[in-house]
């Protein structure tokens, strides 16, 4: 059975691109364009990664992990953060949020792809 | 100006042909076969740098493009507040200025401005930068 992961970015052209590399890894993603969207998808269905940028409209990546860790069925969910932030300050809020790992963009797919294979249990 | 001919794919020669073109050309059969498999091999390699190169292009068109609205919306907000603040000041019909602007407030805000300078010119600086694409800043928590 496949796995399913979540990623959230406002930027289509990124959100095309995960998911694309997620494909490759055997992922089936679904997406969202905000935190508020991504929220909405997220109806208790099991989920196996969530990746999401950070500063996006509506609601932010920061806001989106402290929403989803309320939720006892994606307390334990890896969630990473790709963003072009790198600053050790936000890298402190999203742990303090409930982020598993910090990813800066530019991505590397192979890289990303060892990543997830580190934070998802197979 | 002429129009170009098309490109036309190489086909797949056969034993004789490679023999034919060897003979021809002064070199061994073996010699053009592996020229044929250097050519494929150049082909494949390069078709797969390209899908790289072309990714990371459109990763950093993306990042361009949402720093480009961000930076948009941004000026909207600093165009909206100016306009207001144009209006609170030059509205013939306003008493006074409002409450929450007084002298010691603007005291204030100068102070901050004075402290965003200093800072400003001690701190250092984020600059947009094209980061390494086989190396971005990984950290698992």
């Amino acid at each position: 059975m496949s796995k399913t992961a979540l990623v959230v970015d406002d930027s289509a052209t990124m959100r095309e691109m995960v998911s694309y590399t997620l494909k490759q890894a055997g992922f089936e993603p679904m997406t969202g364009g905000n935190g508020q969207e991504a929220l909405d998808k997220l109806t208790g269905q099991t989920l196996d990664l969530i990746i999401t940028d950070l500063n996006m409209p509506v609601m932010d990546g920061l806001t989106f992990i402290k929403a989803v860790r309320t939720r006892d069925e994606y307390k334990f969910v890896p969630i990473l953060m790709l963003t072009t932030e790198s600053q050790a300050d936000m890298k402190a809020l999203g742990k303090a949020a409930g982020a598993t790992g910090w990813l800066v963009k530019p991505f590397n797919p192979e890289m990303l792809l060892q990543v997830i294979e580190k934070v998802v249990p197979r | 100006m002429a129009e170009q001919p098309a490109a036309t794919p190489i086909p797949d020669i056969d034993a004789d042909q490679v023999e034919a073109i060897a003979q021809y050309l002064g070199l061994t059969p073996e010699t053009i076969e592996r020229l044929q498999l250097l050519r494929e091999q150049v082909t494949v390699t390069l078709n797969a740098e390209f899908g790289i190169v072309a990714g990371d292009l459109n990763q950093l068109r993306s990042i361009l493009s949402d720093a480009a609205t961000k930076l948009s919306g941004t000026f909207r907000v600093v165009t909206a507040s100016s306009d207001d603040l144009r209006r609170t000041i030059i509205n013939p019909t306003a008493a006074s200025v409002p409450p929450m602007l007084g002298s010691e407030q603007l005291d204030g805000m100068f102070a901050k401005l004075e402290d965003y300078r200093t800072r400003l010119a001690h701190g250092t600086r984020k600059v947009v930068h094209q980061q390494s694409l086989e190396s971005g800043d990984i950290e698992l928590f």
